[in-house]
């Protein structure tokens, strides 16, 4: 333990420091929305296309789980806030210049910020090497996606770690863990198949830990599957919809799509090739939560997701270049996405009016950069997956 | 311990890049309370602190994004001449939208009386019944302002991440194990 403490420390003294000074409108919508559990609102998906006076930012786009954590969270926040905190939230995505700016980012971050700290207890726990704790707290991308942006997937990024700690003692608990995951945000149903092959080479057992897996989610969301803005705000939001945009027409209006090829492989591979290694799970798990998202027009939180098995790759074998390359052509293709809050509004609490700034773009620029970024997620992914020692 | 200083450095370059990337400041603020359409309202006279006026931000409502009326936005002086003028559209206003009205800097603004007008024969858009003026600093300097604004929320967070600072330096934190009674720390 006092090897890991240090380390903890350390990201609890910098993530708290940043917090207040970066802001990104998401977290700020998602708190907006969650308020209204507080009031009963038991089917925000519902309530919003009932009442979309009320839906000044937009929709709710997240599965339910979501909805009820930050609103849970959302009392203790607005609490502590005071009592400009809730009219704030109904605020335009531009409103930073506001005197109690710098104490809403720090609040509405720390439970992120929390969960941060705890997905680095349990990597700790997974391996050996402290140097993945440092990776994990301080590799730029999730500095930029937790410490700047306030993002909510850290959140099934945390479940996701837990389940790869008790994937072998206990893979139905881990199962269930990545279903809980989904019911927060949907990724998590992509790592459950590898689970379930690389957990058990017995057939009955697969299916039985790929059905726990299953049963939280589907518990979670059958109560919105009769409500139709669901459907619209969350399924055909995200990465169920990018993931398909990348193809190559077969003519005759048929297309090949590559992310669903890449799925296959790797289900193939772990099924066929690794069947019951459950050391091979965070590999596998790197590259699933990390090629679709790569091989797609992404939001810059998804990378978040493969970050932990990545970080844990990069401890065991020291690969610091890919590290290295991986990290900028992340940040080179986002700071050139045509979007002003990944870049300038980031630091627009300093200075509101950089918000007249215009955002950088540079398509040209910016399709090099992802190149290289999708180059080292494939490197880093067959590395992993088809290594043969057990490191 | 360098890493403790990561954050810092972090903060320092942001504080530096949000002031020198954009040179303009806030000069005039006036809170609205309400959207009123636009025959209804009068023009506006303010006095600007700073020389350098250049924009002046509306917020502005356009309901379904359906009025594409021509608008004319000017500032006069106290002798009633017209010291800038801006032409603009219905479709540059959402529903609502901060309408951002950008002019070469007015040099002399500073302590001159400026009235706001804007004339459109359209029915539909409605104004807010506030404003910000911005003024372009003439030289390059730190906009610290933001950071005096919430002062007890500062108070109490330079507290927490101090405090948090001094739990690897407590030696109660990480208790030395004893020495055997033949060995000697090595100095």
């Amino acid at each position: 333990m006092p090897e890991i403490k240090r380390p903890l420390i350390v990201a609890a003294i910098f993530y708290f420091f940043i917090a207040p000074f970066f802001f990104h409108p998401d977290i700020k919508i998602i708190y907006y929305l969650s308020q209204f559990l507080s009031q009963g609102t038991v089917n925000i998906y519902q309530y919003i296309a009932a009442n979309p006076d009320k839906a000044l930012l937009g929709s709710f786009v997240y599965p339910p789980l979501s909805y009820f954590v930050m609103g849970l969270v959302y009392p203790v926040v607005n609490f502590l806030a005071g009592s400009g905190f809730t009219p704030w939230l109904g605020m335009g995505n531009d409103a930073v210049d506001i005197a109690g700016i710098f104490r809403y980012l720090f609040l509405i971050k720390t439970p992120l910020i929390l969960a941060l700290l705890a997905t680095g207890w349990a990597l700790s726990r997974i391996s050996s090497r402290r140097v993945v704790l440092w990776i994990w707290f301080f590799n730029p991308i999730t500095i930029y996606v937790v410490g700047f942006m306030g993002q909510i997937d850290i959140l099934p990024v945390l479940l996701s770690v837990l389940a790869l700690l008790l994937a072998k003692p206990k893979p139905f608990l881990a199962a269930v863990l990545l279903g809980l995951g989904a019911a927060l945000k949907t990724y998590p149903l992509l790592l459950l198949p590898f689970l379930a092959l690389l957990s058990t080479s017995n057939l009955k057992r697969s299916a039985l830990i790929f059905l726990a897996g299953l049963s939280p989610y589907i518990l979670l969301v059958a109560p919105f599957l009769t409500t139709p803005a669901f459907y619209s705000d969350t399924l055909t939001s995200g990465l169920t919809q990018r993931v398909l945009q990348l193809s190559l027409p077969l003519g005759y209006s048929e297309n090949l799509y590559l992310v669903p090829i890449v799925l296959t492989g790797l289900l193939l591979a772990a099924g066929v090739l690794h069947r019951g290694q459950i050391h091979r799970l965070s590999a596998y798990w790197m590259a699933a939560s990390l090629l679709p998202v790569v091989l797609s027009h992404f939001h810059p939180q998804w990378i978040l997701w493969s970050m932990p098995f990545i970080s844990l790759w990069i401890a065991s074998k020291s690969d610091w270049l890919s590290l290295l390359l991986f990290s900028a052509s992340f940040l080179a293709t986002v700071f050139l996405f045509a979007d002003k809050f990944l870049t300038w509004g980031l630091i627009s609490p300093f200075n509101p009016q950089i918000l007249f700034l215009p955002a950088f773009s540079n398509p040209l620029l910016q399709s090099l950069s992802h190149s290289v970024l999708v180059g080292v997620g494939l490197w880093i992914s067959l590395c992993a997956c088809f290594s043969s020692d057990r490191s | 311990m360098r890493v403790f200083f990561l954050g810092p450095v972090i903060v320092l370059a942001a504080l530096v890049l949000a002031s020198l990337a954009s040179r303009n400041r806030l000069d005039t603020e006036v809170s609205g309370s309400s959207y009123l359409p636009l025959v209804e309202t009068r023009p506006i006279t303010f006095t600007p602190i700073h020389s350098g006026l250049n924009i002046i931000l509306l917020r502005m409502k356009n309901p379904n994004l359906a009025d594409t009326s021509d608008f004319v936005f000017t500032l006069k002086d106290q002798a009633n001449q017209t010291v800038r003028e801006l032409n603009f559209s219905g479709r540059n206003i959402g529903d609502p939208s901060d309408v951002r009205l950008q002019f070469t800097p007015i040099l002399d603004s500073a302590n001159q009386p400026l009235t706001l007008t804007i004339i459109s024969p359209s029915t539909s858009v409605k104004i807010e019944n506030g404003f910000r003026a911005y003024y372009r600093t003439s030289g390059l300097s730190l906009n610290l302002a933001p950071l005096t604004r919430d002062p007890v929320f500062m108070v109490v967070w330079a507290l927490l991440v101090f405090g948090l600072t001094r739990i690897p330096a407590d030696p109660k934190s990480s208790p030395k194990l004893p020495l055997p009674a033949n060995c000697t720390r090595r100095r």
